[in-house]
């Protein structure tokens, strides 16, 4: 019970950033429509702890998935792909197993999204907002 | 002493104001005298004592102008609501602003359904993240690496 407040909760807060997501089809999986949210991790970050990055947003899920979810992600992540203003990607006998997408901006706003496929049967989906090029990002966020 | 319930004559209110003066009056002469003496016919100064201790003009503005209302005094600011009203905009303003703070700064991880808030934690969970994502391209995998190590090119 606790834990379903807490998520219930979770949903709230991460509502504004729902709306700035509206339009892409991979909301759906943010939204636990695809996946439930119990078999997630889900970081959000908004504000001033983005800052210094750059950005204004961060949303990440790590999952396991089933073939069949990742059928339906890898569908989702096509779809906003086919209308990214830029993107990286790579497949793998047909199947995406990464794509890095420069989304339409909102204004000054860059928006990303990342997805990536382990070979452990689990994927990491990042939706991002912020002012930052993906070049500066990529200096930043070195391995 | 008999009055007129109307109107009293000079020499009547005279007397009556003797009386007033020694505590003899009832209240319906004292009310029979305040009435006189709102009258033209008071112009006289041998009642000028008795006005003076009744308070003539303002018995003289009521008898004379029963019609007209005595005006409410007008209601006048006080610092104390001035102050109050101040303080509930600047309450009111902190809670708005802080409740907007806490709306836009956000700092949250979910670990299959159980919170976590550790703001180490979480931003050392976006890095991470972050930096996978943004370079796994780069990074071989296993099978490029088998194959760079079993097949490897001249």
């Amino acid at each position: 019970m606790k834990r379903m407040l807490a998520l219930f909760f979770f949903a709230l807060a991460t509502l504004a950033t729902a709306q700035a997501q509206k339009g892409l089809h991979t909301n759906a999986l943010f939204e636990g429509q695809i996946v439930p949210r119990e078999r997630m991790v889900e970081t959000f970050v908004k504000g001033r702890k983005l800052a210094p990055y750059r950005l204004s947003t961060f949303r990440s899920l790590r999952l396991p998935v089933s073939d069949a979810e990742l059928l339906r992600i890898e569908r989702l992540v096509r779809t906003d792909a086919a209308t990214a203003r830029d993107k990286e990607t790579e497949l793998h006998g047909g199947r995406l197993i990464y794509a890095l997408l420069r989304l339409v901006p909102q204004g000054e706003t860059q928006r990303y999204l990342c997805f990536q496929r382990t070979s452990q049967g689990a994927v990491t989906v990042v939706y991002l907002e912020g002012t930052a090029t993906l070049q500066e990002l990529k200096n930043m966020f070195k391995k | 002493m008999k009055t007129s319930p109307l109107l009293l004559t000079p020499e009547q209110a005279l007397a009556l104001a003797d009386r007033y003066f020694d505590a003899l009056t009832t209240p319906a002469e004292e009310q029979a005298l305040r009435r006189f003496l709102a009258t033209p016919a008071a112009n006289d100064t041998r009642f000028d004592a008795v006005k003076a201790v009744m308070g003539y003009l303002v018995v003289a503005r009521r008898t004379a102008h029963p019609a007209s209302r005595r005006q409410p005094p007008v209601r006048t600011t006080s610092l104390r609501r001035v102050v109050a009203a101040a303080a509930c905009v600047v309450l009111v303003g902190t809670i708005g602003m802080s409740l907007f703070q806490r709306r836009n700064n956000v700092c949250v991880a979910y670990v299959y359904g159980e919170k976590c808030t550790d703001e180490t934690v979480v931003m050392q969970e976006m890095r991470g993240t972050l930096a996978e994502v943004l370079y796994a391209q780069e990074q071989p995998d296993v099978e490029e690496q088998l194959t760079a190590i079993f097949n490897p090119q001249p």
